[in-house]
């Protein structure tokens, strides 16, 4: 499945899945807030490196 | 950081206008920043490697039903990697879209989402001066 994701080209979402994913992710990510894991501050000062 | 943000911005353009036309991302506009974005990511490991390890996971997943593109979901892992605050901005008008879009053409109805992304990192730009004051 991942070599599939890998080549596969579209460019579409769907709705659901849209919304859906977007909703997984930022609770994710408030969870990792909640914890006092600052995820997308560290990830920055990570990149900042470049 | 703001040549890779400007780069980034510049790469999320070609993306964007290729799915608006063809509703496809060429592999090699997507596979080498998805490939760097991993190295990056085991090379560094800790936040890093596990924001790209969930955000791959909930795409790849979200592919594999059928709900969305390998190229958005290498697009987005990508963001998330080298530019958190565009990735953030990405997800969240990736929901405010898809809610509208939800409401007025049903929960299968598609959109290009990589626009979408584009409009989420360029909104980073102003978001970072006015919370850093800079970049």
């Amino acid at each position: 499945m991942f070599a599939k994701f890998f080549f596969n080209r579209d460019g579409n979402d769907m709705t659901e899945y849209a919304v859906i994913g977007a909703v997984v992710l930022l609770v994710a990510l408030a969870g990792f807030q909640m914890l006092g894991v600052n995820i997308l501050g560290t990830i920055q000062s990570v990149a900042g490196a470049i | 950081m703001i040549w890779i943000h400007l780069a980034i911005i510049l790469w999320l353009g070609v993306c964007a206008v290729q799915d608006l036309l063809r509703r496809q991302v060429s592999n090699w506009l997507t596979i080498p920043p998805f490939v760097a974005a991993g190295v990056w990511a085991v090379w560094h490991g800790g936040a890093t490697l596990l924001m790209f390890g969930l955000v791959s996971l909930v795409m790849v997943f979200s592919f594999w039903k059928g709900g969305t593109g390998g190229a958005d979901g290498k697009i987005l892992a990508t963001l998330a990697v080298f530019l958190p605050a565009g990735f953030l901005l990405a997800v969240v008008l990736r929901l405010v879209v898809g809610v509208w879009l939800w409401m007025r053409h049903g929960r299968r109805a598609h959109f290009p989402a990589v626009p979408v992304f584009a409009a989420g990192a360029v909104l980073s730009i102003p978001v970072s001066i006015i919370l850093q004051g800079g970049f």
